[in-house]
């Protein structure tokens, strides 16, 4: 081939048959290969495309509250004074929203800059940051020592699973412990109770301090448990040592009754402090004289009541009427009775017959009025016990203290071998009282040495559940049958 | 001298899109490999990308016009969206899209190769 036209009308076969050709040279190729370019058909070709998806960005927008004359440095506030301004957010609301409304007009103005650290020196400086940082930090820093469990389900299917752990663990724990260096201080806690009407305030009396033979020998203080104060609210003063003192009677109708180691209960009217309203010599069996140690007065009766004295038994006896004055003795003790307690949870079944008693003998014994001998007799303790109370809301729980600072927790539905719960104080000092709050969830014990402790329980414990009273009154008879079967007649009336 | 045409006349003339592909690879993955994406340097990328593909591309010695393009993105979480076509002859003209990223940037080079 040579011609042009030759290979023009090769080429074009080849492209549309495809066979195979044969060149002279390279030269003649090249030709061949550009004229196959001169019958060029056109068309369009398929898109290319590039996709690549934008990236979803999560945003949330938040106000910041600034005051008015810092608004141009809003956004370029560090990020800390940002922080410290979200806490200022707790003030007033009325304060922020004016400010906004100035904030977003001056914004659109004035673009935000990087502060220089002159300016922020300057703004942490002035009057109007220190005085938001003083009262948003002090607002955080209340609620951040809130102790509150915000996790905790009411429902009680998380108590369920971790009864045994909670058991074992927070029984009882010490909550604040109440003393004051000048009154309190050296001298034995005599009495506590807690107020009804502000569950938070307990008054604690003491007897005589005897290293400071002039100052007043009764001392009574008012503790609050609401305030981490360490000081009383009140102090009152008196010139004997206080022993034991009883409101009895309703908000209208009342008295205070006291009694001494003489023998005389007094009745008091609270107008009328000078002189007693009456007084009812305690004798036993026209002839002896009851050196009473304590006294306790039944849920709800203001007439019967019982007492215990120095030669280890306790009295019934009445106020008024005409059997006033001792009625049954009931012997069990071996030594002088310190603490006496009348059942007073209230709840489906009625236990108001049942009463305990502490002595120096190292026992506890639980009694009923419709029988002399006592029930059951707690022996675990290995030191004088001073004190005994009954739960105010658990029908089958009591504490009791003793001389080894020992404060026990025993519930007869659990257990009557050996308390539920146990608790020895710091320093081991005699527990002198122990006073159940009027929730049933803590406990004020006061000790020798001038010091009230108060101890929260644990809530398995303090907590009674709904079949608390019928379970007791299994138990009881279950005492009972293990008592000395001889006494059939207090067993029918005990299940009555 | 003796050639056997259609295969031969079919390589050398027409787009080889799998040789450009790897001629465009090498250049990018030389560039801009194991880099993050900075502001400064970018513009020497691209043009470096362009170049050595232009200049391996010319070494095929194939009778072709070539447009390389190249684009470097940042990855920011914007999205990119291009498209390409062209009016040309199919069975010669040809085009190679290669697409490459790391975490830091997008890189889209597109060689369009037309013959004479």
């Amino acid at each position: 081939m040579g011609d042009r036209s030759g290979l023009q009308a090769a080429s074009q076969l080849f492209w549309k048959q495809g066979c195979t050709m044969m060149f002279k040279d390279v030269a003649d190729f090249c030709i061949c290969v550009s004229m196959t370019r001169r019958g060029l058909r056109l068309g369009m070709a398929k898109v290319t495309q590039v996709d690549f998806p934008p990236k979803e960005m999560v945003s949330y927008s938040k106000e910041t509250q600034t005051p008015t004359d810092t608004q141009t440095h809003t956004q370029a506030r560090p990020e800390e004074e940002e922080d410290e301004e979200e806490l200022a957010e707790a003030k007033p609301a009325e304060d922020s929203q004016e400010k906004k409304a100035d904030q977003e007009e001056k914004q659109e103005e004035a673009p935000p800059k990087e502060l220089t650290e002159e300016e922020k020196m300057h703004l942490l400086h002035s009057d109007e940051f220190l005085t938001f940082f003083d009262r948003g930090s002090r607002i955080v820093e209340r609620a951040l020592s809130e102790r509150v469990d915000v996790c905790f389900d009411y429902s009680g299917r998380d108590l369920e699973d971790k009864e045994g752990e909670m058991q074992a663990g927070a029984k009882m724990s010490l909550n604040r412990t109440f003393s004051d260096e000048r009154w309190s201080k050296n001298r034995v806690v005599t009495c506590l109770d807690w107020s009804p009407q502000y569950p938070e305030l307990l008054v604690a009396s003491y007897n005589n301090n005897e290293d400071v033979p002039h100052e007043p020998d009764g001392v009574a203080l008012v503790w609050n448990m609401k305030y981490k104060k360490t000081t009383p609210e009140y102090t009152f003063h008196c010139q004997h040592p206080v022993y034991c003192v009883n409101v009895v009677g309703t908000q209208n109708a009342h008295n205070l009754i006291s009694i001494s180691t003489d023998g005389k209960m007094c009745s008091w009217s609270l107008d009328m402090l000078s002189q007693p309203q009456d007084c009812l010599e305690l004798v036993f069996k026209q002839s002896k004289a009851v050196a009473v140690t304590s006294m306790a007065f039944p849920l709800g009766d203001v007439n019967n009541f019982v007492v215990g004295s120095e030669d280890g038994s306790v009295y019934t006896a009445c106020r008024h009427g005409s059997k006033a004055g001792i009625s049954d003795v009931f012997e069990g003790h071996h030594g002088p009775v310190t603490g006496l307690s009348c059942h007073s949870a209230g709840g489906p079944v009625d236990f108001s017959h049942l009463f305990i008693s502490a002595s120096f003998d190292w026992t506890v014994k639980l009694w009923t009025t419709k029988s002399t001998r006592p029930l059951y007799s707690f022996e675990d303790s290995c030191d004088y016990v001073y004190d005994v109370m009954w739960s105010p809301t658990h029908p089958a729980l009591f504490a009791c203290v003793d001389g080894s600072g020992r404060l026990d927790l025993w519930n007869l539905n659990n257990d009557t071998e050996v308390p539920s719960a146990s608790v020895v104080v710091d320093g081991s000092t005699a527990l002198n009282r122990v006073r159940w709050s009027h929730s049933g969830r803590e406990i004020a014990t006061g000790d020798s040495d001038g010091q009230v402790l108060v101890y929260d329980v644990g809530e398995p414990i303090c907590v009674p559940k709904p079949d608390e009273w019928s379970r007791l009154v299994h138990t009881l008879m279950e005492i009972n049958e293990n008592r000395d079967e001889g006494d059939e007649l207090a067993a029918q009336r005990l299940v009555a | 001298m003796n050639l056997h045409c259609k295969w031969i006349l079919y390589t050398l003339t027409a787009f080889d899109a799998d040789d450009v592909f790897g001629i465009i690879k090498e250049s990018v993955e030389g560039t801009m490999g194991g880099n993050i994406f900075q502001q400064n340097r970018v513009d020497q990328w691209t043009s470096n990308v362009v170049e050595l593909c232009l200049s391996q591309l010319s070494k095929l010695g194939k009778p072709f016009k070539y447009i390389v393009t190249c684009i470097i993105m940042q990855r920011n979480g914007a999205g990119l969206q291009t498209a390409s076509s062209c009016f040309w002859d199919d069975t010669t003209d040809g085009s190679c899209t290669f697409k490459w990223e790391n975490e830091s940037m997008h890189c889209i080079v597109t060689v369009f190769g037309l013959a004479i």
